[in-house]
C-alpha cells in the first residue's frame, strides 16, 4: 500500500533537491555578477553528457564520472566567462542576450557531437526502498544524497572560506569588495565556475535516472528560473527553500491534475512575486 | 544614403513578385511576417524594455483569428484587425501592471507570461486543440473572394510590413521618438518636465502588441494550421536575434535582420546541425564585435567614407555612445 | 586507331547511351523530422525509400512504359513542426519538381492535406491520426495500418494470451495519444477487459511517479503504454517498477523494443507485450537493417520496413499507371498495384472504406512481440 500523500512529498522533496542544486548555481551568479546565464541549463547538458561518456562510453566507474564531469562543466564555465560574459559585467540586457547565444551553440555542438537523439546510461543502482508507507527508488535516494552533500559543503564554502566570503563580499558591494582589495575579475570567473559545477554535478547525477540528450537541459532550467525568482535573484538560502517549495507544489499539481497545470501554477507564482516583490521571497531588500 | 537605402527595400519588396514560385513567395511572406513582428521587437528596446510576452501576443491574434473565422464564420477582413484589437487590449490590461517592471526582471516577467499563454494553449484542448492544434484555418479571403494565389497573399503581407516600418520608423523620427529616448536615457529627468512615462510606454506595449497580434492573423491563415509550439521561448529568441543583427538603434535593424534570419534555415537545408552552430556562432560575434548590427556595420562605413571624403585627417564621428545604449 | 583508344571509344559510346538511357529521373520526396526528438523515425522514413532506390536503380533503374527512370529520394526535415513541413513542401514541389512524396508527422499531414490535393502530389503518409483521410483523399494515402486498424486482432491475441484483465491505458497528450486511447479504450472492453481508467502525459516529459502513483493505486493488471515513444516507455517502465509494480505491460502503438530495454533495463522490461513492425528474425528486415547500418553506422528503427514498403508500393503504383507525370493516373493505379509482398513477404491490400470511406491505406501485417532477456521475440502476428 502507498499512501498518496507520503508518495506526494517524497517526490517532492526529491525532485526539489535537484532543482535547489541548479537553482544555486543560477542565483549564485546573478547575486555576483547581475546576470541571467540563460544557458545554465546547457551546462547541466555537458555535465550529463560528460558522465554518459565517462560511464557509458568509456566504462569508469560511476562516481569518478560524476566527479570529473563535474570538473569538466567548471572548466566549460570558467571558460565561457572569462571569454563570453566579461564584456557584458553592468550590461545586463545584453549579458542576457549573450547567455541566449551560448545557450543556442552549447546545444548544436551536442548535437553534432552526439546525435540528437536520447541516449540512455546505465544506473548505478537498482530497486527501491519501502519508507513507511512511500516508496524511494535507490538512484534517485542516491542522488538526493549527493545533492544534500553538495548543498552543505556549498554552504561551508560560502561561510569558511576566503573565496567564498570574497564572493559573498562582492555580491553585496562590488566597489568597496575592491577597495578591500578583493579583485571582482578572479572572483566572477571563479563564482561562475562554482555555479556551473552545480548544474553540471545535476546533470551528471540525473543522467542515469532520465535519459540523455542535447535539449534536456531546457526544463531544469526553467525549474531553476522559477525557484529563483521566488526564493529572489541572489539570496542562497530563497534558492534552498525556493526548490523544496517547488518541488513540493509540482508534486501536488502533477499528481493530482497534471504535469502542464503544474507548470502552469509554478509560471504564476513566478508572475505573481516579480510584479508583487520583485526580489522575491527572501532576498533583503532590492539594492 | 537615404534614397539609397529606401530604393534597396522597395526593390526587394518587389523581387519576389518579379521572380514568382510558389516557394519564393511563402518565404516572402514569412519574412514580411517576422518584420512586423521584428519592428514591434524593437520599439520595446527602444524604451530600454526587452519583452519575451510578443510571442504570446502573436499567439493570440493567430488563435483569435483562426477561431473566429472557423466557429463563427466570419471574414477574414473582420477578424485580423479584431485579433489585433484582442492582442492590443490584452497589453492594456497587463501593462499598467508589468511595465512597472524594469530591467532584468521585467524579461523574465514576460518570459513568463509567454510560457503561460503557450501551457494554456496546450492545455485548453477543447478551445485551441492542445498540442495538436488547430487545422482547416480558412485562407485569405475578401468579399467571398478566396485568396488562394500565393502573389496576392504577399501583397496583403507586405502591406503590414510597410504600415508597421513606416510607423514605427515615424515615432521613431519624430518628438514621441525623442521622449522615448529621453525616458530611456534618463527617466527622472524627463518626468520632471512633464513626460508621462507610464503612458508612452503603455502606448508602445499596446501598439506593438496590435502588430504582433496582426502578424499572428495573417500567419494564421497564411499557413492554415496553429500549434502552440509555434508561439514559444524559440520564437522570442528569433526577433531578438533579427534585432542584434540587424542593429537595435533604428527601423532599419529588424527590417535587414528579418531578411537575414527567415531565409537562413532554408539556404542551410544541407547541412541541418550546422544551421543551429551558425546560428549561435554568428549572435556571439555579433554580440561582441558589431553590438550595432548589421546597421551599424552600414552607417560606420558610410561615415568613414564621408569623413575621408570631406577631409583626409577629419576624427571618425564616434556617435556609439548612443547605439550603445541600445544594445545594453 | 591505336589500339587503346578503340576500347576508350567503346566505354565512352556505351556510357553515353546507358547516361541518356537513365537520364531521366524520378523524384521522390520525404518530408520528416530528421533532427530533434522524432529523428530516429525520420531517419527510417529518408532511409527505407533511398535503398529501395539504390535497389532499383543498380538494376538499370524503375522501367515506367518504355523508359528506364532513376528514382532520387529528397528528404527535408521538418522538424515535427508544421510551418517546417510547410516550407519543406513548397520546396519540393516548386524547386526540385516533386510530384510524388511521404510524409511522416500529423502536424505535417494535417498542414499539407489540403494542398496535397489542390497540387495533386501523390503522397503517402505514416500519421496515425483518423482525421488523415476522408472521402477528399484522392490523393493521400497511409502507407501501413495504424492502431485504429489492427489493434483489433491485437488485442483479441491479448485476450487469448494474456492472463489479467484489468488494465490503464497511458498515451501522450497530444491528438494521437487521444485517438489512441479512444480507440483502446472501446477495443479492450470489446473484448472482456476491464478498464479502470487513463492517464495522459507532456511529450517531453521524464517525471512519471506522480502520475504512476495515481495508477498503482488502482491496482492494474496491465498497464498499456499506446502511442508512447520507445525511450520513454522505458522510463515509464522502469519507474513503476521501483513503485513496486510487479505486472505486465503493453503497448500496441509505435514499436521500438531496442529503445525500450535501454532505457529501462532488461530486468524491468521483460515479459512486456509491445507492438513490432519487423520481425529482427525476418530475413527482409535483415537486409534493410544491413543497408541501414552501411549507410549510417546505428541500428535502424524498425518502423523503416513501412517506409520502405510504402515507398515499394508507390512505385509498383507509378509503374501500373504507366506515367510518372500524370498523378491522377498514379493515384487510381493503387488499387492494381496492390495486394503485393511486403519486405518481410506479409502481404498487403488495399482498404481503409469502411472507416474513412476512401480505400487510401495500405494495409499492413504487424507483429506482436515480448520481450525477452532485453531482445524482442515474435510470438503472433496481427490480420
Amino acid at each position: 500500500m502507498i499512501s498518496l500523500v507520503e508518495q506526494i512529498v517524497v517526490n517532492g522533496v526529491m525532485a526539489g533537491l535537484v532543482y535547489t542544486l541548479m537553482a544555486l548555481g543560477f542565483t549564485l551568479v546573478f547575486g555576483i555578477m547581475r546576470m541571467v546565464n540563460f544557458a545554465h541549463g546547457e551546462l547541466y547538458m555537458v555535465g550529463a553528457f560528460a558522465a554518459l561518456t565517462l560511464h557509458g562510453t568509456l566504462g569508469w566507474g560511476y562516481l569518478p564520472s560524476v566527479l570529473v564531469a563535474t570538473g569538466v562543466a567548471a572548466l566549460f564555465g570558467a571558460v565561457i566567462e572569462r571569454l563570453l560574459y566579461r564584456p557584458f559585467v553592468g550590461r545586463e540586457l545584453g549579458g542576457m542576450i549573450m547567455s541566449l547565444a551560448v545557450a543556442i551553440t552549447l546545444q548544436a555542438l551536442a548535437v553534432i557531437a552526439f546525435g540528437p537523439a536520447e541516449q540512455s546510461l546505465a544506473r548505478p543502482l537498482t530497486g527501491a526502498v519501502r519508507v513507511h508507507e512511500a516508496v524511494i527508488s535507490l538512484d534517485r535516494a542516491m542522488v538526493a544524497a549527493c545533492a544534500v552533500v553538495a548543498l552543505v559543503a556549498f554552504q561551508l564554502f560560502l561561510r569558511h572560506t576566503r573565496l567564498g566570503l570574497a564572493m559573498q563580499a562582492v555580491a553585496q558591494d562590488r566597489e568597496a569588495a575592491s577597495l578591500m582589495g578583493v579583485e571582482a575579475g578572479a572572483i566572477y570567473v571563479r563564482s561562475f565556475a562554482i555555479a556551473s559545477a552545480l548544474a553540471g554535478l545535476a546533470g551528471a547525477l540525473m543522467a542515469p535516472i532520465y535519459t540523455v540528450a542535447p535539449t534536456m537541459g531546457e526544463l531544469p532550467m526553467l525549474k531553476a528560473f522559477v525557484v529563483v525568482i521566488l526564493g529572489g535573484l541572489g539570496s542562497v538560502p530563497g534558492a534552498m527553500i525556493g526548490g523544496l517549495l517547488i518541488g513540493l507544489s509540482e508534486s501536488v499539481f502533477a499528481t493530482l491534475f497534471d504535469t502542464t497545470l503544474a507548470l502552469i501554477a509554478s509560471f504564476v507564482i513566478v508572475l505573481s512575486v516579480i510584479v508583487v516583490k520583485p526580489s522575491g521571497l527572501w532576498s533583503r531588500a532590492a539594492r | 544614403m537615404r534614397w539609397l537605402a529606401l530604393f534597396a527595400i522597395a526593390a526587394l519588396a518587389v523581387l519576389p513578385w518579379v521572380i514568382g514560385g510558389r516557394y519564393v513567395l511563402h518565404m516572402s511572406i514569412m519574412i514580411a511576417i517576422m518584420v512586423t513582428l521584428a519592428l514591434g521587437m524593437n520599439l520595446m528596446l527602444q524604451i530600454g524594455q526587452l519583452s519575451m510576452a510578443h510571442s504570446a501576443f502573436m499567439g493570440i491574434g493567430a488563435y483569435a483569428s483562426a477561431l473566429l473565422t472557423m466557429k463563427l464564420g466570419m471574414s477574414v477582413l473582420l477578424t485580423l484587425p479584431l485579433s489585433a484589437l484582442l492582442s492590443a487590449m490584452t497589453a492594456a490590461l497587463l501593462g499598467p501592471v508589468f511595465l512597472r517592471i524594469k530591467g532584468v526582471y521585467f524579461v523574465l516577467l514576460t518570459f513568463a507570461f509567454g510560457q503561460i499563454v503557450n501551457l494554456v494553449f496546450q492545455e485548453w484542448t477543447d478551445l485551441f486543440g492542445g498540442n495538436s492544434g488547430l487545422h482547416g484555418i480558412p485562407k485569405l479571403s475578401a468579399f467571398g473572394h478566396r485568396l488562394t494565389d500565393p502573389a496576392g497573399i504577399y501583397s496583403v503581407a507586405l502591406a503590414l510590413a510597410l504600415a508597421s516600418f513606416a510607423l514605427v520608423r515615424a515615432i521613431l523620427r519624430s518628438d514621441i521618438g525623442a521622449m522615448l529616448r529621453s525616458l530611456e536615457a534618463d527617466e527622472p529627468l524627463s518626468r520632471s518636465l512633464g513626460a508621462n512615462a507610464m503612458a508612452w510606454r503603455l502606448a508602445v506595449f499596446v501598439l506593438t502588441a496590435a502588430m504582433a497580434g496582426a502578424a499572428g492573423s495573417l500567419y494564421a491563415h497564411v499557413i492554415g494550421f496553429l500549434s502552440p509550439a509555434a508561439f514559444g521561448f524559440g520564437l522570442s529568441v528569433d526577433l531578438v536575434v533579427m534585432n542584434v543583427i540587424g542593429g537595435a538603434a533604428s527601423a532599419w535593424g529588424p527590417l535587414l535582420g528579418a531578411l537575414l534570419i527567415v531565409p537562413l534555415p532554408e539556404l542551410l537545408r544541407g547541412a541541418k546541425e550546422y544551421q543551429l552552430l551558425s546560428y549561435g556562432l554568428v549572435l556571439i560575434v555579433f554580440l561582441l564585435f558589431f553590438r550595432d548590427g548589421l546597421v551599424g556595420m552600414v552607417t560606420a562605413l558610410a561615415r568613414r567614407r564621408a569623413a575621408r571624403a570631406s577631409s583626409p585627417d577629419a576624427p571618425t564621428a564616434p556617435a556609439r555612445a548612443d547605439a550603445e545604449k541600445r544594445a545594453a | 586507331m591505336s589500339l587503346k583508344v578503340k576500347p576508350i571509344l567503346a566505354l565512352l559510346a556505351t556510357s553515353l547511351s546507358m547516361s541518356i538511357a537513365a537520364a531521366q529521373t524520378l523524384k521522390i520526396g520525404v518530408i520528416a523530422p530528421l533532427t530533434g526528438g522524432g529523428a530516429p523515425w525520420g531517419l527510417a522514413a529518408a532511409e527505407g525509400p533511398r535503398i529501395l532506390a539504390e535497389e532499383i536503380n543498380a538494376k538499370g533503374g524503375l522501367a515506367v512504359g518504355a523508359k528506364k527512370y532513376k528514382v532520387e529520394v529528397i528528404a527535408y526535415d521538418d522538424q515535427y513542426k508544421a510551418a517546417d513541413a510547410v516550407a519543406a513542401y513548397n520546396r519540393l514541389v516548386n524547386q526540385d519538381g516533386v510530384k510524388h512524396m511521404i510524409v511522416l508527422g500529423s502536424a505535417a499531414t494535417m498542414a499539407l492535406k489540403q494542398q496535397i490535393e489542390d497540387d495533386k502530389v501523390v503522397t503517402l503518409t505514416a500519421s496515425y491520426t483518423g482525421k488523415a483521410l476522408d472521402k477528399n483523399s484522392h490523393y493521400l494515402f497511409r502507407l501501413y495500418s495504424p492502431p485504429d486498424d489492427y489493434i483489433g486482432s491485437f488485442v483479441s491475441w491479448m485476450k487469448d494470451n494474456v492472463k489479467g484483465k484489468r488494465i490503464v491505458i497511458v498515451n501522450p497528450n497530444d491528438e494521437t495519444g487521444w485517438d489512441q486511447t479512444q480507440v483502446a479504450t472501446r477495443v479492450f472492453k470489446a473484448n472482456g477487459f476491464e478498464v479502470l481508467g487513463s492517464e495522459l502525459f507532456e511529450r517531453a516529459q521524464k517525471d512519471f511517479q506522480p502520475m504512476l502513483t495515481k495508477i498503482i493505486a488502482q491496482k492494474p493488471d496491465i498497464i498499456e503504454l499506446g502511442g508512447t515513444s520507445p525511450a520513454t516507455a522505458g522510463l515509464v517502465i522502469r519507474q513503476a517498477r521501483e513503485l513496486g509494480y510487479d505486472k505486465l505491460f503493453s503497448k500496441t502503438g509505435g514499436a521500438g523494443p531496442k529503445d525500450i530495454v535501454a532505457s529501462a533495463g532488461a530486468k524491468a522490461a521483460e515479459g512486456t507485450i509491445n507492438m513490432l513492425y519487423a520481425d529482427p528474425a525476418n530475413e527482409g528486415y535483415k537486409r534493410l537493417a544491413a543497408a541501414y547500418r552501411k549507410a549510417r553506422g546505428q541500428e535502424p528503427n524498425e518502423i523503416i520496413v513501412s517506409f520502405y514498403d510504402g515507398a515499394n508500393v508507390l512505385l509498383n503504383a507509378i509503374q501500373k499507371a504507366d506515367t510518372v507525370d500524370d498523378t491522377a493516373k498514379v493515384a487510381a493505379a493503387f488499387s492494381k498495384a496492390l495486394p503485393m509482398k511486403s519486405v518481410q513477404g506479409d502481404e498487403l491490400t488495399l482498404g481503409g472504406k469502411a472507416s474513412y470511406g476512401v480505400d487510401a491505406q495500405v494495409m499492413s501485417v504487424n507483429y506482436i512481440g515480448t520481450i525477452r532477456n532485453g531482445e524482442p521475440v515474435v510470438l503472433g502476428k496481427t490480420k
